[in-house]
């Protein structure tokens, strides 16, 4: 006959846990683009069959499947497109104050990119990266310390 | 097997698959007496029992669909034949929703591999003590995982999207969270049904603007298995049986990768290929029930507006006339069941299509529909058409 369990101190479990860690490989077009934001550039994939640049640089055109060997600079300023005040942590911590992110596109460029925001950016903000002083780079997504509002003049 | 696009289609060519019986255990918060073997052993003894089958002797293949680090456990596959009567049989593992599992079987049985298929999935989801880390480390970890968003993040920035572009507004997702709890109240596998008013989801706490607590399902515990035949054998062994019509799967590109925010291509694909293999003619609408994926409430619209391709198709199914919408209450009514979901909303049809959904059931039910997904961050997601 089995045993009832009939209070909680009388269950019986067992705690383990998986310690794992990686070392991703960046990969081609993941050293290009990290490189890239260490000179602080963010580049884009260019597929010559497409005619068009996309984000997340990558070596194939997610389209066509071929081959993708330019890159293009994105040149032009990030378009807030959406928009989050995140109140936790990965960890499942409350964070002291809320983070906004972003997801931000790029006239001319599919795709875009998650980052944090500055304060004061709006869905629809034109906004520009701000880079880490150029000594503190290390070829990573955190180079670009957050995205902020481009308040440069409109070129035509 | 045909390859449409990106996705993958199931062609019923030789005649139906048939589900010839359903177990199910637990559909708890926690389920606290049985460890996860025991879970599949209760809910695989009971769906043997309803089947009237013997696994050792009957069954030629078995699937279970389930992910390495849900289970806390890696290379799973190794830890679950014997629990489903599985030792020394053809047995395998599929880290997928349960409508591509779905699939498989449906696969298995029409080549002729197996004329029995049994197809099992679960939550031990309370077991999990990390579930953030979990989830976190299903986001690409160069670009998206060093900035510290949860999945929360990520949903909020798809439900931000969603609602400046749908035409859908807050109002239309405090409702189908009401919506959703208040049916569960009447389905005794769900655990998080409640009688909730729009005032309440709206003052709910912000997880990650405009995302909230309540737009978000917990999590819940269950281990469900499925029986499956071919229409044949089903025929000979008198097998009272739900037909399965049409079944299709698609990934396509996460809006984090550069797709789409405000639809769900894998749904849209999914729908319009499991519908051609059915040959079915008629609408979303016309369908008696449907169970779409609402782990989190904006997705179900999401889901709902991808199917019905136009909003105001959408709107007269949320009107709830004609076709009933998630009687269960799903999972925002019974829980977040990780792997185990899509089953979840499989079961839910077949006792719905067999007329014993008891107090949730729809009056006259004769043909279902399932929608599944796979989670923040995938655009993954299939669609099973059911019918009796």
């Amino acid at each position: 006959m089995e045993e009832r369990i009939d209070s909680v101190e009388g269950i019986r479990q067992w705690t383990g846990s998986i310690p794992l860690h990686y070392e991703y490989t960046a990969g081609v077009a993941g050293e290009r683009f990290l490189r890239g934001l260490a000179q602080g550039k963010i580049q884009a994939g260019y597929c010559a069959n497409c005619k068009e640049a996309s984000l997340p640089l990558r070596i194939y055109c997610i389209k066509c499947y071929g081959g993708v060997e330019r890159s293009v600079l994105v040149r032009s300023a990030g378009k807030v497109a959406a928009l989050t005040k995140t109140q936790f942590g990965q960890g499942g911590e409350r964070l002291g104050e809320p983070v906004a992110f972003a997801y931000i596109t790029f006239e001319g460029v599919t795709g875009g990119l998650v980052h944090r925001v500055a304060d004061g950016v709006r869905v629809g903000s034109s906004v520009r990266p701000r880079f880490k002083p150029k000594r503190k780079r290390t070829g990573s997504i955190l180079d670009i310390e957050f995205f902020e509002r481009d308040l440069r003049p409109r070129t035509s | 097997m045909e390859k449409a696009g990106r996705s993958t289609i199931v062609l019923l060519k030789t005649g139906r698959v048939e589900i010839i019986g359903v177990g199910y255990e637990g559909f708890r918060p926690v389920v606290s007496d049985l460890s996860t073997r025991e879970l599949m052993f209760q809910a695989a003894s009971k769906a043997y029992d309803d089947a009237s089958v013997n696994p050792r002797r009957d069954v030629g293949s078995f699937i279970c669909c389930t992910e390495d680090l849900w289970e806390g456990w890696s290379i799973t596959d190794e830890m679950v034949p014997d629990q489903i009567g599985a030792a020394g049989r053809p047995l395998c593992t599929i880290p997928a929703d349960a409508v591509t599992g779905l699939g498989t079987a449906v696969m298995h049985i029409l080549s002729g591999l197996a004329e029995v298929v049994v197809l099992e999935a679960h939550s031990k989801a309370a077991d999990v003590l990390d579930k953030n880390a979990v989830e976190v480390m299903a986001q690409e970890p160069s670009l998206l995982r060093p900035l510290g968003a949860t999945s929360d993040t990520l949903a909020g920035l798809e439900m931000d999207a969603f609602l400046r572009t749908s035409g859908f507004s807050l109002k239309d997702v405090n409702r189908a969270v009401v919506r959703g709890k208040a049916s569960a109240l009447r389905n005794p596998r769900a655990s998080y049904g409640g009688k909730f008013s729009e005032a309440d989801v709206e003052s709910s706490e912000i997880l990650s603007s405009p995302l909230r607590v309540a737009d978000k399902a917990e999590f819940a515990e269950a281990g469900i298995v499925l029986v499956l035949a071919s229409e044949a054998w089903a025929k000979k062994n008198k097998r009272d049986s739900v037909g399965i019509d049409g079944v299709a799967w698609n990934s396509s590109l996460p809006w984090i990768e550069g797709g789409e925010m405000s639809v769900s291509g894998y749904a849209q694909r999914s729908y319009s290929d499991a519908v051609r293999r059915a040959g079915f003619k008629g609408d979303l609408e016309d369908f008696d029930i449907l169970e779409l994926d609402d782990t989190y409430s904006y997705k179900l619209l999401q889901h709902l507006l991808s199917l019905a391709g136009t909003k105001a198709a959408a709107r007269r199914i949320l009107s709830g006339k004609r076709t009933a919408l998630n009687p269960s209450g799903g999972s925002l009514g019974v829980g977040n069941l990780v792997e185990a979901s899509a089953l979840h909303r499989l079961l839910e049809c077949a006792l719905q299509l067999r007329g014993e959904a008891g107090s949730i059931q729809v009056k006259g039910a004769k043909k279902a529909l399932v929608q599944s997904w796979r989670g923040i961050p995938t655009g993954t997601g299939g669609v099973a058409i059911l019918s009796r």
